[in-house]
């Protein structure tokens, strides 16, 4: 019971991981909570359905097809909206409401064109359980824990052992003296936008394949959840999401499993609303005195 | 000679090792000019938020009008009739020249949310005193006819009077102001030196942090010299431009 | 065009108002129709629940996006109230206010130190665990149940089960709002919480206690959407937790941005915009085929962005009537001054 409880906590944590990253790697530029992250996250799943389930493209295709079509939806917010909203010294504050507002259209739109009750997300191959220690364990959780270590390493070479991860650090210190060092700041910005939300569309696939199904109120549900995660971990670092993640998702299995399945979505809620009163910066981030 | 307004005793700000302001002691009297200077980077805004309770000293103790005020906060110090400007205006950009001096009166006032809904006998007294105050403060300043712009669309000048109208209107014991003439041009900050005169005769205490150097020997009764967060010298304008420390601190710079 | 529109509005201010409600109350015995009294009422609710959110984001400057939550707790407060605790309706009214008042305050407290957007994010979860908790806590709220029969409002005696007599319920109630938001704008506490939107710090330098205020705004306007969630429990005479969702808050935020933030006008504006809207769709659809009512929630998102990208305080947002009023006022004086000194 406790193995089987802890190895779909890992699962699940994994998959909040991956989307809290994307919500880190944006707030880590622009220290903007892009709440769009969620929508795009749900719409990547809403992709496989549409390409492969209705219009038969193939499988590989499908996915390459869904993270760049996310990615770029991303790309055209950042550009058409949030961008000139920055160039206009707009409070922070516009710019969430803004991505707010871009998840609303998204969601509700996969609703027009989808409707609202909740669609099987085909997958990949068809897996035959196994029984490791008493639990029964779907190969595909293991398929996600490696797709997020995977992320996880190559995110955090991007960032720490690249030229694009030095511009990227140097913008979020300061951008004006970014851009005056001749680093084209909208560049780097489009790009974290692009793979932040490639990372959270990649994560809406594995939850739409690991629950075979996938419905528009995923969005809220579970892109609140990984927010809680990127919070819990220190919002802006990688390794702090991906704790946090599955932090989240091994607490909520084991609330669900041993204490009430109803309450199982307010953990998330409870952790963020917590973390935010008595650690604002996270397990891992470092605790920053305002100046007047 | 009079009353003593604002006394700080050994007065040390660290941040993280940083050592702001280190073992400041002095005394404010009543209705004098009092000038902090010393070169950037001296302690002096520190020191300013150490007295208005933005930040609480790490050592030492601000004593205003008789009473320990250290570390409180910075609304009950103003409540106790110690007011302030900012280095870098601050305004409220978006109200009018008028609320932003009645905005000031805050603390002058009492009536609570719930009579200021159902406007309660008492609140309606105090809006009716506040406005008369309000256009007193206004006229005095010389901004009364600018009294329904809003605060943000009033040239710089007369921005950075509004924020001293804003600190004179509750008619305080002491007023700080941060670097009155920053940004001013000769003929601003001329009518500023007249303008400040004018508030010592009407009675009022002020200390002010000014770069301004002419300003500051014209305007201060006596001086305070910061450097690296020391004191380095006291006295009048003219002990002070004559200490060889100052010299040292301000060497290259005119004195 | 529109300034000019604005500078009329502000020198006929009363004038305007009383034309406003004076069409608000006739609206009913000229149109008698059920359906055009029932969008009416949602217009009157909202315009309540626009103004809540107004008070706290458009001139406190705090972004509550779960304001839902608080609908919620009114509706539900009402409804067990009168269905399991046996109030009559206005004591249950005056207790679910308090207790939304409460609930916004309690929220307030350990949150307010929590950075803006942050704190945004923080109401929207505060929002789902009331959802949650309303879907849960079954032998309070009868779960996904929802709780029915919840009675008319009536008072003093006089039950109030006519829909046109509801509908005067909910003017009287919007009216009761809107001159206690507009005295208490306009005053000494209104003043604090626009400084503090403004400028923080330099607000705590004018003696302002600002933790403390904005604690009272988070409870007023808790306070606020509690009673329009009063009503509507009364009104509709059932509740379930599906309506106090993220959706509800997100229209209501729309509402309120859209109208204009900081503009008591903006806010019932913006609510009569969205109730219309949909109902426009529908009638739309007639025409060019039903698909076009589902477009509804995406028109919400789509004008909010557009909003926040061209005019990011609303319609009506910037422009205060009063000071309006007073400047040109003082400019035709001097105007007539100087004309008078050339002659």
């Amino acid at each position: 019971m406790f193995f089987q409880q802890f190895i779909n906590g890992l699962a699940v944590g994994s998959i909040y991981a991956l989307v809290a990253v994307g919500y880190s790697m944006v707030y880590g530029v622009l220290k903007l909570i892009n709440f769009a992250n969620n929508a795009f996250m749900v719409a990547g799943a809403f992709l496989i359905v549409l390409l492969y389930s209705w219009w038969h493209v193939p499988y590989w295709l499908t996915v390459i097809l869904s993270l760049f079509l996310c990615g770029a939806g991303a790309v055209f917010m950042e550009r058409a909206s949030l961008n000139p909203i920055r160039k206009k010294g707009a409070p922070g504050i516009s710019a969430l409401i803004c991505t707010v507002g871009y998840s609303t259209v998204i969601t509700n739109l996969l609703l027009y064109i989808f409707g609202s009750q909740t669609i099987a997300v085909p997958s990949f191959s068809t897996f035959s359980t196994f029984t490791l220690l008493g639990a029964v364990i779907d190969p595909f959780t293991i398929i996600i824990l490696a797709t997020a270590l995977v992320m996880m390493i190559l995110l955090t070479w991007l960032t720490y052992g690249t030229k694009y991860g030095e511009a990227m650090r140097a913008i979020s210190q300061n951008s004006v003296a970014t851009q005056l060092m001749g680093v084209n700041v909208n560049r780097i910005i489009t790009i974290t936008f692009f793979i932040g939300t490639v990372c959270a569309a990649l994560s809406g696939i594995m939850i739409g394949i690991y629950y075979s199904a996938v419905d528009t109120t995923m969005s809220f549900t579970i892109g609140i959840k990984a927010f809680a995660a990127a919070i819990l971990g220190g919002i802006g670092i990688l390794h702090g999401s991906l704790v946090g993640g599955l932090v989240v998702g091994l607490l909520e299995t084991f609330v669900a499993g041993y204490i009430s399945a109803g309450y199982k979505d307010a953990i998330a809620f409870v952790i963020l609303i917590l973390v935010l009163i008595i650690r604002p910066s996270g397990l891992f981030g470092k605790q920053t005195q305002q100046k007047v | 000679m009079s009353e003593v307004v604002l006394h700080c005793e050994k007065i040390t700000q660290r941040f993280s090792g940083l050592i702001a302001v280190s073992d400041v002691t002095m005394d404010i009297y009543q209705n004098e000019i009092v000038g902090v200077i010393g070169p950037n980077g001296a302690g002096k805004t520190t020191l300013f938020n150490d007295i208005t309770g933005i930040y609480r000293p790490t050592e030492g103790t601000v004593t205003f009008a008789g009473e320990d005020i250290t570390g409180l906060a910075p609304h009950k110090i103003t409540a106790k009739g110690m007011t302030r400007t900012f280095q870098n205006i601050r305004l409220f950009d978006n109200m009018m020249v008028l609320d932003n001096v009645l905005v000031g009166l805050h603390s002058a006032n009492k009536a609570s949310i719930v009579e200021s809904m159902l406007r309660l006998p008492r609140d309606r007294r105090e809006e009716k005193e506040s406005l008369r105050r309000a256009e007193e403060v206004l006229e005095l300043t010389g901004l009364y006819e600018y009294r329904y712009n809003y605060a943000n669309s009033l040239p710089y000048g007369l921005q950075r009077r509004l924020e001293i109208a804003r600190a004179l209107a509750s008619r305080p014991k002491l007023i700080l102001l941060d670097e009155p003439a920053a940004g001013m041009n000769e003929q601003e900050t001329s009518e500023l030196l007249v303008f400040i005169q004018q508030l010592k005769k009407m009675g009022n205490t002020i200390i002010l942090i000014e770069h301004d150097m002419r300003l500051v020997m014209n305007l201060c009764d006596r001086i305070y010299v910061l450097d690296h967060g020391m004191l380095i010298a006291n006295g009048t304008p003219d002990e002070v431009r004559s200490n060889p420390q100052v010299i040292t601190a301000y060497l290259g710079e005119e004195v | 065009m529109f300034r000019k529109a604005i500078n009329f509005w502000a020198k006929h201010q009363i004038l305007i108002t009383a034309i406003f409600f004076a069409v608000v109350l006739v609206y009913p015995l000229v149109l008698e129709s059920y359906y055009l009294r029932n969008v009416a009422i949602q217009c009157l609710l909202y315009s309540i629940l626009s103004l809540a959110l107004n008070l706290i984001m458009g001139y406190t400057g705090i972004v509550v996006l779960g304001m839902a939550a608080f609908y919620g707790i009114g509706a539900y407060s009402l409804a067990i109230l009168t269905t399991k605790a046996g109030f009559s309706f206005l004591p249950a009214l005056v207790c679910s206010v308090i207790i939304t008042f409460i609930a916004g305050a309690l929220l307030a407290l350990p949150t307010l130190r929590i950075q803006g957007n942050y704190l945004a994010i923080v109401t929207l979860g505060f929002c789902e665990i009331m959802r949650i908790v309303e879907l849960n806590w079954v032998s309070l709220t009868n779960g996904p149940f929802g709780i029915k029969q919840i009675p008319a409002p009536s008072l003093f005696g006089f039950t109030l089960s006519q829909p046109v007599q509801k509908y005067y319920l909910a003017v009287v109630l919007l009216a009761i709002v809107v001159l206690l938001m507009h005295n208490v704008i306009n005053s000494r506490s209104g003043r604090a919480w626009k400084s503090i939107k403004s400028d923080p710090i330099a607000a705590q330098a004018m003696g302002i206690n600002v933790f403390r205020y904005k604690v009272f705004a988070f409870a007023i306007c808790a306070a606020i959407a509690g009673l329009a969630g009063v009503y509507y429990a009364s009104y509709i005479g059932y509740v379930d937790s599906t309506t106090f969702n993220y959706n509800q808050s997100i229209q209501i935020l729309s509402m309120t941005i859209m109208g204009g933030l900081g503009s008591i006008p903006g806010s019932i504006f913006g609510a009569i915009f969205f109730v219309i809207l949909p109902e426009f769709l529908r009638w739309l659809g007639t025409f060019c085929g039903e698909w076009i009512v589902e477009w509804r929630q995406i028109l919400y998102g789509l004008i909010l962005v557009l909003m926040i990208m061209f005019k990011s305080d609303g319609i009506l947002g910037g422009f205060d009537l009063r000071q309006i009023h007073l400047y040109n006022r003082l400019q035709e004086k001097n105007a007539a001054a100087e004309e008078g000194q050339k002659k």
